[in-house]
């Protein structure tokens, strides 16, 4: 009796194993070199026409005027990811039966899979997805994250790159989104505020060195004219420290408007008797608070 | 911004049209330009084709209206700022203007518009001083005795207006500030000083990228609130002014106009490209002018003043020229020239806070490629690009004449 339980236990098994090789071919299609020389022709083109976007895009978007400068730049991850949509679907129906049972079977397996193997990988492209349309930063932007002040040059699967004035190119993760602050400085105009920091003892002619440094941003070359010229003082125990809040027309040229500035303001101020503060402030950051 | 590009796209497409409608007539591919000698004399008759009657009694009328006002009215504004393009002269259209209702020199002016005013010129310089930090004093200096008669109690009286019988026209506007720290407490002194002194009428001509600067730097609109712009030349009125000089040009007074292709071009769009401005109207009449290739001599002789062109002449739709490709700083230089107008190197150095070694070689550079010009006052915009120029401006995101409030 045991015998024939055993018996029929075996059978239900290797029924089951004959449903799930039945499934596995059904999930996979038939593969032929065909569809192998279609897929790497696929992957090809995508990686040509990808290039080819990005190229174009950074070509054309420094050809144009200033103002439509970013909007082309911000174009470019939308037209990656569709791209990449395309090529991930034409692939997987080139290889898989794509039907209900299928993609439930499929998506779990993936899950599981790439859930213990590439999670922090996934997490960026997810990430990645998301700022896409919450954009915390695009393309053309002037973000910080972490300790990297820089413009968004690239924006890719997995993270973007920032160019710093160093020159240097940090590369940085979307994931940072879900854990990290971004200060985003223009968020997609041309412009951002500057700020420009002055420091003056306590007896200097305030109202003169107002006026200079509203004089001396009005005077840049760089300076957005239609937006305001800001002069905020604070009170210091070595003295005044005086901010000077403008835009100028370009974010590019930010280090070029600042030094511009300081340049101005320094040789006209040169002539007043007294200014710079006698007790020097300790800088602790590049914002400029002592 | 759209608009503009719109409007530059049917610009270029009406006259692409325009184009190989006339050479159906005639192959464009035999005319050719002037010779050099000849495209210089054509050029020096229309620099010195005194602008419409219309257009100055235009002008006339608006300055004769606000001074009238003033005169009558003791609230009424006491200054007139006149607002030209960068490339238009507006101050020798305020010196025409103020003549052609000047009783001793039109004794036959319409009473109604005829001057009941004396005119004071204080300063007679038409380009900024050599040392711009001057211009503060020497305005104080020029203008400090025009301080209030000494019965003047601080209050109006219908007493008032009988005072005021004195018009003041100052140099232009731009050519009285440069920006620079410093560079503008003359327009800011000025500026106080047309308020307060309302016994005299502050004629001020200036450009509007400067008018613009200064209302956001110094907020002179809101002293000098009366403002006119300089009337536009539309299709009828520059085909009635440029007209009658080709037909000067021409071999034989008899020469039947419909044998040649003069005259034949659209007005209309002609007006467009010019933007109504009679500096660019002239160079784009100039740029009209073809001559057959077979009729070119080899080697063409100066015209004497009267003379016209020895060979037949003929006319196709001008178009723009294109701008070269400009650096970044070739934007801030030509900025600065078209809110200052002529401004000499040295100047333009000390504005643009660059070496004026670099400001030369761009300068130099820009000279070449037909977009400046060079005279002894200093580099200045070649009028036939300005209307490209101003497009392309406001498409970097610069201040523009247009950002007036």
């Amino acid at each position: 009796m045991s015998s024939l339980v055993w018996l029929s236990s075996c059978l239900a098994q290797m029924g089951t194993l004959d449903n799930a090789d039945n499934a596995v071919d059904d999930l996979l299609r038939e593969l032929s070199i065909d569809r192998f020389f279609r897929a790497a022709l696929s992957v090809l083109l995508a990686y040509l026409l990808l290039t080819g976007i990005q190229s174009l895009a950074n070509w054309l978007s420094e050809q144009v005027p200033r103002r439509f400068r970013l909007t082309i730049k911000q174009s470019i991850p939308f037209l990656k990811g569709l791209i990449l949509l395309a090529l991930i679907a034409y692939v997987v129906r080139l290889f898989i039966n794509v039907s209900g049972p299928n993609l439930v079977a499929l998506t779990g397996t993936l899950a599981v899979a790439l859930g213990f193997a590439f999670k922090d990988y996934i997490t960026s492209i997810i990430a990645g997805v998301v700022a896409l349309f919450e954009a915390p930063y695009r393309v053309g932007d002037r973000v910080t994250i972490d300790d990297h002040y820089g413009e968004v040059v690239s924006y890719g699967l997995r993270g973007i790159r920032l160019h710093t004035f160093d020159d240097d190119l940090v590369t940085i993760p979307h994931s940072k989104t879900w854990t990290d602050a971004i200060v985003n400085a223009n968020s997609g105009s041309l412009e951002a505020q500057v700020v420009t920091d002055f420091y003056a003892d306590h007896e200097a002619d305030l109202e003169a060195i107002t006026d200079v440094l509203y004089q001396a941003a009005y005077s840049s070359r760089f300076i957005q004219l239609k937006l305001p010229v800001v002069v905020v003082l604070a009170e210091m125990p070595w003295g005044t420290h005086i901010k000077l809040r403008a835009y100028p027309m370009d974010i590019r040229d930010e280090p070029a408007f600042r030094s511009d500035i300081l340049r101005r303001a320094k040789t006209a101020l040169a002539n007043h008797p007294v200014v710079y503060p006698k007790i020097k402030p300790l800088i602790s950051s590049r914002d400029g608070e002592a | 911004m759209v608009g503009e590009f719109v409007k530059t796209i049917s610009s270029q497409l009406k006259t692409g049209l325009l184009r190989a409608q006339s050479a159906s007539q005639i192959s464009e591919n035999q005319l050719q330009p002037l010779p050099p000698v000849w495209e210089l004399d054509v050029w020096q008759r229309l620099q010195t084709l005194p602008l419409p009657d219309t257009y100055l009694a235009t002008v006339a009328d608006r300055i004769a209206q606000a001074i009238t006002a003033w005169q009558k009215n003791l609230d009424a504004p006491n200054s007139l700022v006149l607002l030209g393009s960068p490339v238009d002269d507006t101050a020798a259209v305020l010196t025409a203007a103020l003549t052609s209702i000047a009783p001793e020199a039109n004794p036959d002016v319409d009473p109604e518009r005829a001057q009941r005013w004396q005119t004071l010129r204080p300063l007679d310089w038409m380009a900024r001083p050599a040392d711009p930090m001057s211009i503060k004093a020497q305005l104080v200096k020029a203008l400090e005795q025009l301080s209030e008669t000494d019965e003047d109690d601080g209050e109006d009286h219908p007493n008032d207006l009988s005072r005021r019988q004195t018009v003041i026209v100052l140099p232009p506007l731009e050519q009285c500030f440069l920006r620079c720290i410093g560079g503008w407490q003359g327009v800011e002194w000025l500026r106080d000083t047309a308020g307060a002194q309302r016994d005299f009428f502050w004629l001020i001509p200036c450009n509007t990228w400067a008018w613009a600067f200064l209302t956001r730097v110094c907020q002179v609109d809101a002293y000098l609130d009366q403002t006119a712009d300089l009337p536009h030349l539309d299709r009828d009125g520059l085909c009635d002014w440029l007209t009658p000089i080709g037909e000067t040009l021409a071999n034989s007074p008899a020469e039947d106009l419909s044998s040649s292709v003069l005259g034949k071009i659209s007005w209309s769009n002609f007006a467009e490209m010019s933007e109504d401005s009679p500096e660019i109207a002239r160079l784009l009449w100039l740029r009209s002018l073809r001559l057959q290739a077979a009729d070119l001599p080899e080697q063409p002789q100066p015209l004497k003043p009267d003379d016209v062109l020895p060979v037949p002449f003929y006319q196709v739709q001008p178009t723009l020229p294109s701008l070269p490709d400009l650096e970044a700083l070739d934007y801030h230089l030509v900025h600065a020239l078209m809110m200052h107008g002529v401004t000499p190197r040295s100047q333009l150095a000390l504005s643009l806070g660059q070496p004026e070694s670099i400001v030369h070689v761009r300068g130099q550079t820009l000279r070449q490629a037909g977009v400046l010009r060079l005279s002894r006052q200093g580099l200045s915009i070649q009028p036939i690009h300005y209307p490209r120029l101003a497009s392309e401006f406001a498409s970097n995101n610069f201040l523009t004449g247009d950002d007036r409030r």
